[in-house]
């Protein structure tokens, strides 16, 4: 794989400084490479429902002339000629479009912010082997789910010579195993080196928890519980601090959960510490436009704001220190620090209330009172006593994070759990998020 | 355009039982405006072609950028390795049946094309939007966009199949908001559908300019919709998400037969449920309908080489058919529709909605209205969320007006109603008349592994249901 790396890193070099060289004396530009040669393994009742291969590579180009902007994305072919026609008649199009445009008084100029290089090889399986290795030890089990495997890639180059490389080779297995009486559990095995013992140890875990199941399942009315959300519950409520979230654009357009904290009307529990955190490993710690951001920026710290996320952009519109956000000013690698409550005494500590493994389908039900509604969904449990009594049928619940991060939080789990981002909308992503299980009181569960 | 694809194909010398080759040209136009000023401006190309091959009942698929004879050939070469192999372990056995032959062409009816207007022009209607709705004392944030897609798609095959979908469509959305202390409100206005530059009305954009912004400040000034069970007008602007998550996704035949079970979910409708479960009342009927000219997911034939029609759903609030493709349906044994359909040329077709359409009633909104003692009507979604079976839904709306005595009062803010599927569609009580119909849809319908997002388009009216649980914000 070690050519591989090379060639493509090579070609977007050349095709990059083909593009480059067609910038003019007053106009500046910033490319931005997106590739990926995957295979999927699509299952269905451990059987291949569909098996695909994608090779694909975007180039955005972003153009900036005169105090205007406009963008231009796409698809690039590895095939020099073609790609160079392509490209010349992408910039062609920009120069003859961008100068009629409006002014953009927030626009942000390229300036040369470093160049990086980031190469992480695996070692990865073939297609071939995966499906023996995936689905053998499956036999008759009733599961669902699907591989992706292969390597992923970014770049960005831009006019003032920012050059910066990110390469990974990795894999997951994303799956959920079904029972006759169509309970379900939620099993996760990826990484950059198969090692079947741990695939096996996953597929054994998510068998024994799936057992637990059998059990009769509890009717639970509406109402206030103490619960447990395990780490993969929380990672979804962290990730709805992306949208309308942690966002200095949002907070100033009046549109986020965050503006009540940010205006000093709410903290959360000084036990939650929350931050972007690139040590992790799991994506660049370049953005969109190349920017890099330092490796750990605090944004909540023992219950209080320290930061908000500031993409450049918006540190132009607003004043505040852009700290490498990208535009949409998402958390890239979010993290939660973890508390004190062992793994071992979970079920003691819950006494009597919910142990909820996953939940499913949030959304912001009044968002700036930082309330979330949303369904539990898999292994989800009634506990009386520090036992668990049966699996529950899926509730609905509507509460906000200014409680079950706030006043409500008990205690953060010891252990973390690492989710790499596995969204594969339009090609694969990066990024993940690192986060411990939580223990609060008074969730409520509307339905 | 398919002569060239043609001429790929029968250059390939391949291995499998049959191979098709989906060739995919995507131009989308992408503008936003700010407060009066470009946000962004873009354009996106993306082109490339979906080797689709039949090996031993095993479909493989490899999608490449290189849509050379070389970069084809290599893709072909993969398909079938992917398909050889995964035969071992295949969940159906598929044939030649299910790629029938077919030959045709569709093209949007569009009266204005979207080169009529420059970037810059598409730009100055934005910013004359926006400006219309800053000029409004106590808004705070305004925003406008227009998306203009382009989609050509020519498909060949080795059993004659040659045909060529030429989609244009449009989303425009624009939005104003309106704060003061620590509080705010936003109201939207937005619509899609298959069309040209037609849609531009300058005189319509401004109206709506207006509108959302004296909402939004009348929004701020508002209580909370109250908690209660009452009835419940849901405008077509809602009944679109209503339409779409309780109807359209569960009876997909791919979710039915557990291919989503990870991701998406399972379903509550079982194969046995078709031609006896009772969704809602005599006056529900909901059609899969591809063939609504403006509609935003109109087409003749689906990425499986199925001719599309119009089918009944539901018929007299009786569960009729489902959703899937050829394949699904032979899994499932049971009759579906044309809707064997993928994103792009990167991604393998699955079961999608397509158009999903509620047939109009005979009731005005005036009748409803004044047939109610205590209720709420809702405007526009905002908030969505629904389980992985389809049952508990919970939708949040921007705008309300409260029914008394069978006359709409006080606005209300931050309305929300929760339900359960069966039970919310059979209290449903008067279907609007063809007056009150919107066609609508959504661009962003997320659903397969690896993921995908689909436009769907829903024809709907408004409708009245009794004994809702709603309730307001914090």
């Amino acid at each position: 794989m070690k050519q591989y790396v090379e060639n493509i890193k090579s070609y977007i070099q050349n095709i990059g400084q083909f593009a480059i060289e067609r910038c003019g004396p007053e106009e500046q530009m910033g490319l931005e490479f997106k590739g990926e040669s995957s295979s999927f393994i699509r299952f269905n009742r451990s059987k291949v429902r569909q098996v695909t291969h994608v090779e694909q590579c975007h180039l955005s180009i972003t153009f900036l002339q005169g105090g205007r902007t406009s963008h231009y994305n796409l698809s690039i072919t590895f095939d020099e000629v073609s790609d160079r026609a392509k490209i010349q008649s992408a910039i062609s199009s920009l120069k003859k479009e961008t100068k009629l445009l409006p002014e953009d008084p927030h626009q942000v100029l390229f300036e040369n912010s470093s160049v990086s290089e980031n190469v992480n090889q695996g070692q990865l399986k073939n297609v071939d082997e995966l499906m023996d290795l995936v689905l053998k030890p499956l036999g008759e089990l009733d599961v669902a789910g699907y591989v992706s495997n292969g390597p992923i890639y970014r770049a960005s180059i831009n006019s003032e010579g920012q050059n910066h490389f990110y390469y990974g080779e990795n894999f997951f297995v994303d799956f959920s195993l079904f029972d006759s009486k169509q309970n379900a559990v939620k099993g996760f095995y990826g990484g950059n080196e198969w090692n079947q013992t741990k695939y096996l140890e996953e597929v054994n875990r998510c068998k024994e928890f799936l057992a637990k199941m059998s059990m009769e399942k509890k009717d639970v009315p509406r109402g206030k519980y103490r619960a447990y959300f395990a780490p993969a519950a929380v990672n979804d409520f962290v990730s709805m601090f992306g949208w309308h979230g942690i966002s200095l654009k949002a907070i100033k357009h009046n549109r986020s959960a965050f503006c009540k904290i940010y205006n000093n009307e709410r903290q959360l529990s000084p036990k939650f510490n929350f931050s972007e955190n690139f040590a992790l490993g799991l994506g660049p710690q370049f953005n969109s436009r190349g920017e890099v951001s330092d490796e750990k920026i605090e944004l909540i710290k023992d219950g209080k704001l320290e930061n908000v996320l500031v993409s450049s952009r918006s540190s132009k519109e607003f004043g505040e220190k852009t700290n490498g956000a990208d535009t949409h000013e998402s958390p890239r690698s979010p993290y939660v620090a973890a508390g004190k409550l062992k793994e071992e005494d979970i079920l003691k500590e819950i006494g009597t209330g919910l142990y909820i493994s996953n939940i499913h389908y949030l959304n912001w039900s009044d968002v700036l009172s930082g309330r979330l509604t949303g369904m539990t969904r898999y292994a989800c449990f009634w506990v009386e006593n520090g036992e668990i009594v049966g699996p529950i049928k899926d509730l609905r619940f509507d509460e906000s994070f200014y409680n079950f991060f706030g006043d409500q939080l008990v205690d953060l789990t010891e252990e973390t759990e690492t989710f790499p981002n596995i969204s594969t909308y339009g090609q694969r992503s990066v990024g993940g998020a690192c986060v411990p299980g939580i223990l609060v009181n008074n969730f409520t569960f509307t339905l | 355009m398919t002569q060239d694809l043609s001429k790929v194909l029968k250059s390939l010398n391949q291995k499998a039982d049959w191979v098709g080759l989906r060739k995919v040209t995507s131009k989308k136009k992408t503008f936003t405006v700010r407060n009066g000023y470009p946000e962004y401006c873009g354009t996106l190309y993306d082109q490339g072609v979906m080797v689709e091959v039949l090996y031993q009942g095993q479909f493989g698929y490899c999608a490449t950028a290189d849509i050379g004879l070389e970069g084809v050939r290599l893709a072909t070469e993969k398909a079938v390795d992917l398909a050889r192999k995964a035969s071992e372990y295949r969940l159906f056995p598929f044939s030649l049946k299910h790629r029938p032959k077919v030959v045709g062409e569709y093209a949007t009816p569009v009266k204005q094309a979207f080169d009529s207007f420059s970037d810059a022009d598409i730009t100055d209607f934005l910013c004359l939007t926006s400006d219309k709705i800053n000029k409004h004392n106590g808004i705070d944030n305004s925003m406008a966009n227009i998306m203009l897609v382009d989609n050509s798609i020519e498909f060949v095959s080795t059993n004659g199949s040659l045909f060529q979908t030429q989609i244009n469509q449009i989303s425009y959305q624009m939005s104003a908001t309106a704060a003061e202390n620590g509080s705010s409100q936003s109201r939207t206005w937005s619509g899609n559908g298959q069309m040209g530059l037609e849609f531009m009305d300058r005189d319509l954009f401004e109206r709506k300019a207006n509108q959302i912004s004296e909402q939004a400040l009348e929004l701020l000034k508002a209580p909370n919709c109250p908690e209660q069970t009452m009835d419940l007008i849901v405008d077509p602007d809602q009944m679109v998400l209503q339409v779409h998550e309780s109807i359209g996704h569960p009876l997909e035949y791919d979710r039915i037969l557990g291919d989503e079970r990870n991701y998406a979910g399972w379903s509550f409708i079982k194969p046995e449920d078709f031609g006896k479960l009772r969704y809602g009342p005599d006056i529900l009927n909901v059609t899969f309908d591809p063939t609504v000219p403006s509609e935003l997911a109109s087409y003749k034939i689906d990425d499986g080489g199925s001719l599309a029609t119009k089918e009944y759903l539901i018929k007299s609030g009786i569960l009729q058919r489902g959703l899937g493709g050829l394949e699904s349906q032979e899994r499932i044994s049971l009759p579906g529709v044309s809707n064997f359909r993928s994103c792009s040329w990167n991604r393998a077709p699955i079961d999608r909605m397509a158009n999903i359409n509620v047939e109009p009633g005979v009731s005005s909104v005036e009748d409803m209205i004044s047939s109610v003692e205590k209720g709420v009507f809702m405007h526009t979604n905002k908030s969505w969320s629904i389980d992985d079976y389809r049952n508990k839904f919970q939708f949040g709306c921007e705008y309300a007006q409260l029914i008394e005595n069978g006359k709409l009062t006080k606005v209300v803010k931050n309305p929300s109603y929760r339900g359960i599927t069966i039970p919310f569609w059979n209290n449903l009580k008067m279907v609007g008349d063809r007056n009150t119909m919107e066609i609508n849809g959504s661009f962003y319908c997320g659903k397969g592994e690896p993921n995908q997002v689909i436009q769907v388009g829903h024809a709907v009216p408004a409708c009245l249901f009794k004994n809702i649980e709603v309730f307001g914000g914090a």
